[in-house]
């Protein structure tokens, strides 16, 4: 395939992924000693095997996807089945055993709560130390310092020490500094199922605004509000893709049908 | 994914790395009233008890008069505590950013970057402490002791190379943090700390194969007036320690995510 062709094809895509494959271990020690192993051969300059061994297994096996520019793609499946392994891979957090990411531009978002924030720390210092992290200079924070704590809701508590926040004002702070910072791909795991109703709707009409500029790929288990702001959606079961579908309520239908049906063994 | 331009990089790390370091040294102190001082408590207690342990003859010390066993001891303790921290320091900030290394992508390397930060501000710190005492004592031999700022660095170097190369086992198997525990106190005894270089004997060649030796006494030697004879010694050990430092960063590189996506 030529650099021509993609480009005239798909140039409006931000993330493709081909045949993303990631290998895990069930046995921590087995997993300790291929990790050093790994290691010890990437030192080396040798390459590491793709084969299985024992008591590993794929926690996400050949997925291949294109997520275009105003998409909001849902990731459905049960538990186990490799979505937040699929997001931290799309993160940069984790390293993919196989296949290929092509991202054009940033993707960042939350894959769980609270991280990254001290508890010692003021939620003020926490906003800039997390906003770094997830790598904005200081300058690019300043700018939307008081934005983040505008949606955030918590003008008055920016002084306290974030270990006398409750859980949800942890998930509206972390999530006010992902929305604000606009990464390209904004990655939503779960998130909106902590807030209270309020902030789950303002959480949802921000992820509708993302789309006018980038795109957004969430995690949820709740049908109704993936109907609501998907608008295609990814079926994954047991580490493999079932399918993208861009009727949201073909895919759910599948989902429900095919696969929670099948599997409760 | 873009290609950022070397120096944008560069910003970023340098910008995260200070946010970091900023972050530890405010939160470290801010639950305590002694706050900084913590830093160096530990070693005028522990060099208390070596000048205790020496007036009752248990150390033999040949030193002059106008040069105090504890000036000599605090001096020896201080570089040795400023060694140790180059290694501990980034176990401490491994293990601390775990859980955010397992959710956020940055540049690890940053952790590293703050955790030198954090033992130039210990080592600063500690270093201020010697020079009330030496004003104190009215210790001044000539410009050339500021040279101990070369071995000194020797001494950081070799702490920071030999941590990079523990780290991935310090971080998977929980025997290596105690063993490592046994080591430094060990380390300590067999290093001319409290003691001067044994002229003969078994300890004599046990601190002579310890890469701490040279340096550790050359900074001691330059401080105190005297005549440093390990020079070359720790012209070596500083070779030695660069290039271990150096392939150490690339084995942080390709182990950090590797190591922490396991435990």
């Amino acid at each position: 395939m030529s650099f021509s062709d993609t480009d005239t094809r798909d140039s409006e895509f931000i993330l493709r992924t081909n045949g993303l494959s990631k290998k895990l271990c069930k046995n921590l020690k087995l997993s300790l000693r291929y990790g050093l192993s790994d290691i010890g051969k990437k030192l080396l300059g040798g390459k590491v095997s793709d084969e299985l061994r024992p008591k590993e297994f794929w926690a996400l096996q050949d997925v291949s996807f294109d997520l275009r520019k105003g998409e909001c793609m849902a990731i459905l499946g049960r538990n186990g089945a490799g979505k937040s392994t699929l997001l931290r891979l799309i993160a940069g957090i984790l390293q993919a055993d196989h296949g290929e990411i092509d991202l054009r531009g940033t993707a960042k978002g939350i894959v769980s709560l609270g991280v990254g924030f001290d508890p010692f720390l003021t939620a003020r210092e926490n906003v800039f130390v997390n906003a770094a992290l997830l790598g904005f200079t200081t300058r690019e924070i300043d700018r939307v310092y008081n934005d983040i704590v505008r949606f955030a809701e918590l003008s008055e508590f920016m002084d306290t020490p974030v270990r006398y926040f409750s859980s949800g004002m942890h998930v509206r702070l972390g999530y006010a500094i992902v929305a604000q910072l606009r990464p390209d791909v904004l990655l939503v795991d779960e998130v909106l199922a902590v807030g209270d109703e309020g902030f789950k709707k303002k959480c949802l009409g921000r992820i509708r605004q993302h789309t006018d500029y980038g795109a957004v790929m969430f995690v949820s288990h709740e049908m109704d509000l993936i109907r609501e702001v998907a608008t295609s959606c990814l079926l994954l079961h047991k580490g493999k893709s079932i399918g993208v579908y861009d009727d949201v309520d073909e895919g759910i239908r599948v989902f429900e049908e095919d696969i929670m049906e099948v599997s409760p063994s | 994914m873009h290609q950022k331009p070397m120096s944008e990089k560069l910003r970023r790390f340098v910008d995260l790395t200070w946010r970091l370091f900023a972050r530890n040294i405010r939160a470290a102190h801010r639950k305590s009233f002694l706050g900084l001082f913590w830093l160096v408590i530990p070693s005028i207690i522990n060099a208390a008890v070596w000048v205790l342990l020496k007036s009752n003859g248990v150390i033999q010390f040949e030193g002059s008069d106008n040069m105090p066993y504890v000036v000599f001891t605090l001096t020896g303790i201080l570089f040795w505590h400023n060694f140790r921290d180059a290694m501990e320091i980034p176990f401490k900030m491994m293990e601390k950013y775990q859980e955010i290394i397992k959710n956020l992508s940055f540049d690890h390397l940053s952790i590293m970057g703050a955790s030198v930060l954090e033992v130039l501000f210990n080592s600063g710190i500690r270093i201020v402490l010697l020079i009330m005492v030496f004003v104190f004592y009215g210790i001044w031999s000539g410009p050339q002791m500021l040279l101990f700022i070369l071995p000194a660095g020797i001494l950081l170097l070799l702490g920071f190379a030999l941590s990079m190369w523990i780290m991935p086992f310090y971080l998977m198997y929980r025997d290596v943090p105690r063993l490592f525990g046994f080591a430094t106190q060990f380390g300590f005894l067999f290093t001319p700390i409290v003691y001067e270089v044994p002229q003969d004997g078994s300890l004599k060649w046990l601190t002579m194969i310890n890469p701490v030796t040279a340096p550790l006494v050359t900074v001691r030697d330059l401080l105190l007036g005297g005549e440093p004879d390990l020079v070359l010694q720790s012209f070596v050990v500083f070779l030695v320690a660069l290039i271990l430092f150096l392939v150490g960063v690339r084995i942080f590189r390709i182990t950090c995510l590797r190591v922490v996506e396991r435990i």
